[in-house]
């Protein structure tokens, strides 16, 4: 341990944290810590991300993993589950735990006070659970209500159209999940927490106005104590079916309005370009503007909202656009944002669109460094991803980079010609 | 253009539509606000932040916090109007006004060239309260809060605009009963609020929204949107020196205007007990009552009892119903204050199997807690969990800005974060629970349950809801 230590000071010499890319750092045991500064926040935010996550789930375990995000704040072998509940509280209750296809999270914003005690008991509830069997029964009750109770919100629905067309692997119908939930036994899971959570699958990332040698010292001490275990993880590639999408599908759901999507696979896009998705989908939709919000509520009032936005957390990547409209305008959104998308592709964004663009981009991010949390979470992903960490303002001098033929030619390769429309009326 | 914060949507929903029938109010009241001879006022705070704080003698206010460390600036102009102001037979007209001011037949419009600096812009319409704002880089800041300012002072909409910007509120207005919970909800409200002007929901009903006239919209803007009626308030990395100067420089001179006054009658809960049918698979339980005013003695109090009763995992209904139970995780209580009332609800969704078991342990819950049965232990938790939420929400330059916005028009104060967290801390034991008694009583109750129909119903009320836009 004295030997990471050693290793965090070294490191804290070499890198300078302010402005420039803020780490990462690996402990003797495998865990992986980033810190961010960011000065202009009294608070601090930690995210922690434990690779693995839902898509190492078989057919028949489709819906189960997710029940460890609650699980693990059912008690400890130091803490019952009021006391995990009371300490969350007295923290500000910000705390979300959550599973993705490609891991499990923890994050939640404290006062810069209170950071470790806050690390010691994420430490705890992660590694330490006790996963008693008779939460399960009730952990397994309140999800399969809540899953029922989704059938009640169309945006919900849409979603899960979103899922079935798009991920067909990972997709299964809410009756099969309810059946996989209500099957699933306390030994399993315990199986599933013992193979997955482990320190060298684990990202601490922390944001706040805390100097370096604090936050590192105090993650080494909390998390340092953990056993080194015997082999590394390996990692799945998270890739799946490339199955070809219909041009329409629709569900019914809606009462007084329709849900409407209209998405696509991003062709080869590679994910050190995220930047210019950004940049791309800052042309279609920004503060009260873009070419979409231009055609469908400027215009024409057809929607009250339109939201671009894409899904990079599993292979194929998707691009899609949303909005809601009442049931009689749905062809006209479906054909004006069809139009306006294939349109990108033919007349790209000139400098005028792409300077506005710029800009709106560099405040989105500005604003979302204010949070601590987004910081942390961001950098988190970056090292679950294995993508390079960059400070605020090499991600602003990435976007000033960006040039007009640069974007023209990222568009005409990577958005198709063929969109796939979902309607949830 | 928001009409609402999304996570108050269903809050809203509870002052819903209102019918236009014998209303004759006129629009703007004749009388106006009592206006006593102000003094000019400046003040500067140190607390978590520098702040200064300046009042004119025509009534302009004006708060700027700097955070020097903030990587952005926020501007918010505010101006204390809204659904509350309005007659029935105009309801919604604050919110149109709003949408409105963004149109300009100009390509360099303030709005447009808030955006070509980047800025994110937008604007939300509440009962007595109604605010823009952007959020831009520091460099930005000075152009940006010029550019809005002139963007609501000054409207450049034509009947054209009205037209186009109609069908987007119309829109907007039939997104919020896509939901059969919100859609049945809003269809129940003025059974519950007939008398009072909180009946009807901020964006109006698709008949007042329709009859309001470019001319009712332009009398509306010069009767409210006047520097007598309006709050600047901003937050971030900003000059405070030089703002304070532009803003001096802009508005010291202007004349003190009269604002319209409109009189708040107290609302009065007309029904105790609502059940419908809904054309939804789960169950729902909703327990309101209405709350105290911003100003009141008892807000800060009943803060403190909205934590020990229903807000987060630790409440004794989280608790109660999700841990120990195991009924439903989505049972949530959600707050919405004015200057002179309030609503507090709990709400939660049930397997329609469980709802009596669910309706009966909110009911206990809520009763214990009224008669006495409060530790000093939950009082202190609920204090420092509300203290810590506190810290974390007014963190943000934005919220910083909203909350002292709201303090401003509904306290006529500013509260440092200082102050607001030393209030909460001095809450004692005996004020949360005369504050249960006051407003957890069964006369200062409503209790709602949807159910969901029959399948064979189920058609019949999807057709009256098409045709009714109700259930």
């Amino acid at each position: 341990m004295k030997g990471s230590v050693l290793f965090v000071l070294i490191f804290l010499f070499a890198a300078s944290f302010a402005r420039a890319a803020p780490g990462p750092v690996t402990l003797e045991n495998g865990v992986r810590v980033v810190l961010s500064e960011n000065p202009s926040t009294s608070l601090a935010a930690v995210c922690i991300m434990m690779e693995g996550g839902t898509d190492g789930e078989k057919p028949d375990e489709r819906g189960t993993y997710g029940l460890l995000s609650d699980l693990i704040l059912s008690g400890t072998e130091s803490r019952t589950k009021s006391d995990i509940t009371r300490e969350l509280s007295l923290l500000g209750d910000s705390v979300e735990t959550y599973a993705t296809p490609g891991y499990w999270a923890v994050e939640g914003t404290v006062p810069q006070a209170s950071l470790e005690d806050f690390l010691g008991l994420l430490c705890d509830i992660l590694f330490f659970p006790s996963l008693p069997i008779e939460e399960l029964e009730k952990t397994k009750r309140t999800k399969i209500q809540s899953l029922r109770a989704e059938t009640d919100s169309p945006n919900r629905l849409l979603s899960d159209l979103y899922r079935e067309v798009f991920y067909p692997d990972l997709h299964v119908s809410r009756e099969t999940r309810i059946r996989n939930i209500e099957s699933v036994s306390i030994s399993h899971l315990r199986s599933v927490h013992d193979i997955y959570f482990r320190p060298d699958g684990t990202v601490v990332s922390i944001a706040g106005a805390l100097s370096k040698e604090e936050a590192l010292e105090m993650t080494e001490r909390v998390f340092g104590v953990l056993p080194k275990p015997p082999e590394r993880l390996q990692k799945d590639n998270n890739e799946h079916r490339d199955a070809p999408l219909p041009f329409y599908r629709s569900a019914g759901g809606g009462v007084t309005q329709a849900g409407i999507l209209v998405g696509s696979r991003l062709s080869g896009f590679d994910r050190s370009n995220e930047h210019l998705l950004q940049l791309a989908c800052a042309v279609l939709d920004n503060s009260l503007g873009g070419r979409l919000f231009v055609e469908l509520r400027e215009k024409t009032g057809l929607v009250y909202g339109v939201h671009t936005g894409y899904s990079l957390e599993v292979r194929p990547f998707t691009l899609y656009a949303v909005s809601t409209s009442r049931k009689k305008n749905i062809k006209a959104v479906e054909k004006k944002t069809v139009d306006v998308l294939r349109m990108l592709v033919r007349k790209p964004p000139d400098a005028r669109e792409l300077l506005l663009a710029k800009e709106y981009l560099k405040t989105a991010v500005n604003t979302n460094a204010c949070l601590p949390v987004y910081e942390a979470r961001y950098n988190a992903r970056k090292l679950v991803f294995g993508e390079p960490l960059r400070s605020l303002d090499e991600r602003m001098r990435m976007i000033d980079s960006v040039t007009e033929e640069e974007l023209a030619s990222f568009i005409e390769e990577c958005f198709p010609s063929r969109w796939t429309t979902l309607v949830v009326r | 253009m928001k009409t609402a914060v999304p996570v108050f949507f269903l809050f809203f929903s509870l002052f819903s539509c209102a019918g236009l029938e014998k209303d004759r109010s006129p629009l703007i009241p004749e009388s106006t606000r009592g206006f006593e001879e102000k003094k000019a006022r400046s003040e500067t705070m140190a607390d978590t932040h520098t702040m200064r704080y300046e009042e004119f003698e025509n009534g302009f206010r004006l708060l700027l916090i700097e955070m020097p460390e903030s990587p952005v600036c926020v501007g918010t102009v505010g101006f204390a109007v809204g659904g509350r102001y309005e007659p029935e037979r105009r309801s919604g007209i604050s919110h149109l006004l709003e949408h409105l001011l963004f149109r300009s037949s100009s390509d360099n419009s303030a709005v447009n060239a808030i955006r070509r600096m980047g800025g994110s812009v937008n604007a939300l319409t509440d009962y007595e309260l109604t605010y823009y704002h952007f959020t831009v880089l520091p460099k930005y800041f000075e152009d940006s809060l010029s550019a809005l300012i002139g963007m609501v002072l000054d409207p450049d909409f034509d009947g054209n605009d009205l037209k186009k910007e109609r069908e987007v509120v119309l829109e907007e207005l039939a997104r919020g009963k896509n939901d059969p919970r919100t859609l049945a909800l809003s269809s129940l409200v003025k059974r519950v609020f007939p008398s009072s002007p909180l009946k009807n929901l901020v964006i109006g009903t698709r008949q007042s929204v329709q009859s309001i006239s470019l001319d009712d919209l332009y009398r509306f803007h010069d009767a409210y949107y006047t520097p007598s009626n309006m709050i600047v308030v901003c937050a971030g990395r900003l000059d405070v020196e030089k703002t304070a100067r532009y803003l001096r420089a802009r508005f010291e001179t202007a004349a003190r205007s009269p604002v319209p006054s409109v009189l708040f009658g107290p609302p009065i809960l007309a029904e105790h007990e609502l059940s419908r049918m809904i054309p939804a698979n789960q169950a729902f339980y909703i327990r309101g009552a209405l709350s105290p005013g911003r100003g009141d003695r008892d807000f800060y109090p009943m803060e403190v009892l909205d934590l020990v009763l229903g807000s987060g995992n630790n409440s004794r209904l989280q608790r109660r119903i999700t841990a120990q139970e195991g009924i439903t995780e989505e049972i949530f209580t959600f707050r919405h204050t004015l200057s002179d009332t309030g609503i507090w609800t709990v709400m939660c969704s049930t397997d329609p199997a469980d709802f009596e078991r669910a309706k009966r342990l909110v009911t206990e819950e809520i009763e214990l807690v009224r008669d006495g049965d409060l530790t000093q232990r939950e009082v202190d938790d609920a204090k420092r969990a509300l203290a810590a939420r506190e810290l974390i929400r007014l963190d943000s330059p934005k919220e910083l800005c909203v909350f002292e916005l709201e303090n401003i028009v509904f306290r006529s104060e500013v509260i440092p974060v200082e102050a607001h967290l030393e209030r909460i801390g001095d809450i004692e034991r005996q004020q949360v629970l005369e504050a249960a008694r006051t407003y957890l009583s069964s006369e200062n109750s409503v209790s709602v349950s949807l159910l969901p129909a029959p399948a064979a119903h189920r058609p019949f009320l999807l057709l009256k809801i098409a045709v009714t836009g109700e259930i």
